[in-house]
């Protein structure tokens, strides 16, 4: 590595792509973490200690490819969504994100208010995903239509279906567009028609020339969806490469 | 990220909840000062103290700002911890949050300095020129009520037991904030030391410029400034060293 990469740091100067990742195709180099650690303080009082909730991770993610991270339930697979969300930072290790690449979390009904209408709602959440109020505005009515709730969008979102809810979440999440999308688990949502309808605009990003991370304990969604995996284990890179390599080790880890 | 779309949407969304959540809504916003007023007017101007003719108008002008800075401090303390999970879903910048409950009280002090306005015109008082002073007084005590606020709501995190000694302090300070006494009553020392408070001289430049018709005193301002200043600089340097361990502590 050169030496203006800061240890602990989030990189995103143009300048800061190290020198010997030219090999990589220097362009196409999205998010790359090189053996980053996170910690979480304990919340024991007057307690100096940390958990480490992931010790050395290592991965790369190319323009327009869909990685699948496999990882056991404690593997750290939800810290290392939130650190390629930039919620959190690394406290070691390094972190290259791309300039100007807008990152999100695929989060369903953020910041919702019961008390408010589904609009307001959706206004509010837009501008949460990083949307102006008025892009927002501009955006209400196709996502009202792809969450068919057209006849309830000044209803207090309280008197709504969980269904009602869940579709809502959907449609604002998708017209968020971000360059990376991080999934976590689910891909369908709602009853089972609408379920089928966000599965396909799921599948629509990931085919198209979006970076997707699909974080899952199902290998069946990996395999199917993902062009390259990575497996995680206990907070450690186990290994990273081509989706039936990494599946492998997976299962053989398993038993 | 559209920060002043956040705040301002944010801070509608608030109000239009207050409104939806309460039988008689927006009513509230100028019943629920009313009655504070009128309990405190009980007491004091009834009760305790059967103070003399303009002893109402004087409680009244201290009471108004009070609230404004009270029920300001309390949520905005809780405010970053009251979207502990939404920062887990999406990066924001933290120091946005105070600045939401900053917004919601300061649009519904506005009202109620107008209902202010027309009781103490109703006492007898007459509007002057001088009543215009109330901008640059009230533009102070928001720039102390953002210090506060942004420095309570970067610390709260890290040691919730704060929030129990504000509310506890808010209290203790308001009898010392000259609501229901004239400062001037006391020693020099006296004074000197109660100064020290920023709300006794916010206070009484309210009464300075609304019951007297005089010229706040623009050196208190002045102090109540430079205190706002560090204040808010504290907090912002919070705010910027631990923006993404916020996520971490909270989790």
């Amino acid at each position: 590595m050169t030496e203006n990469i800061l240890i602990g740091k989030s990189l995103s100067e143009e300048t800061q792509l190290g020198v010997d990742d030219k090999a990589l195709t220097k362009e196409q180099v999205m998010l790359k973490l090189d053996s980053v650690g996170v910690s979480y303080p304990d919340n024991r009082r007057f307690s100096r200690d940390k958990f480490w909730a992931l010790k050395s991770v290592s991965l790369d993610l190319r323009k327009g490819e869909t990685l699948g991270v496999l990882g056991r339930n404690g593997a750290g697979k939800s810290t290392l969504l939130k650190l390629l969300a930039g919620i959190i930072e690394p406290d070691t290790g390094t972190l290259f994100r791309r300039p100007g690449v807008h990152t999100s979390l695929l989060a369903l009904q953020l910041g919702f208010i019961p008390d408010l209408s589904g609009r307001e709602n959706a206004i509010m959440s837009c501008i949460l995903l990083g949307m102006s109020r008025k892009a927002a505005r501009a955006r209400l009515e196709s996502i009202f239509k792809f969450a068919e709730i057209e006849d309830a969008i000044d209803k207090p979102v309280s008197v709504y279906s969980a269904g009602m809810r869940a579709r809502l979440g959907f449609g604002v999440a998708m017209e968020a567009d971000p360059d990376i999308l991080l999934i976590d688990e689910v891909l369908g949502v709602g009853d089972k028609d609408f379920r089928v309808k966000s599965k396909d605009v799921i599948l629509e990003k990931i085919h198209s020339d979006k970076s997707v991370v699909i974080v899952s304990h199902d290998l069946a969604t990996v395999e199917e969806l993902c062009d390259r995996a990575v497996y995680i284990k206990d907070g450690v890179t186990v290994q990273q490469g081509s989706v039936d390599e990494v599946v492998s080790t997976y299962c053989r880890d398993g038993s | 990220m559209q920060l002043t779309d956040l705040v301002i949407y944010k801070t509608y969304a608030e109000l239009r909840r207050d409104i939806a959540s309460a039988y008689l809504g927006m009513l509230w916003w100028v019943l629920e000062p009313l009655l504070y007023m009128g309990a405190f007017y009980l007491i004091f101007a009834l009760g305790i103290r059967s103070g003399g003719e303009n002893f109402v108008s004087f409680l009244l002008c201290g009471l108004v700002p009070w609230k404004w800075f009270a029920s300001t401090l309390m949520p905005a303390c809780s405010s970053v911890l009251a979207h502990r999970g939404l920062i887990q879903q999406v990066y924001i910048p933290k120091a946005v949050l105070p600045l939401i409950p900053v917004a919601v009280n300061t649009v519904k002090f506005l009202l109620v300095l107008v209902l202010l306005l027309a009781l103490l015109l109703a006492l007898g008082h007459q509007p002057s020129l001088a009543w215009l002073y109330i901008l640059p007084v009230a533009l102070t005590q928001l720039y102390f009520i953002l210090g506060c606020s942004l420095i309570l709501a970067a610390v709260v995190p890290f040691v919730v037991d704060v929030r129990t000694l504000v509310n506890h302090g808010l209290m203790m300070l308001m009898f010392a904030s000259g609501i229901f006494f004239d400062i001037q009553q006391f020693s020099p020392d006296v004074r000197e030391f109660l100064y020290l408070n920023p709300m006794i001289s916010i206070i009484e430049s309210y009464r300075n410029v609304l019951l007297n018709s005089s010229q706040p005193d623009w050196t208190h301002l002045a102090n109540v400034s430079g205190v706002s200043t560090v204040l808010c600089l504290l907090g912002l340097f919070l705010f910027r060293k631990f923006d993404r361990y916020y996520p971490k502590v909270m989790s």
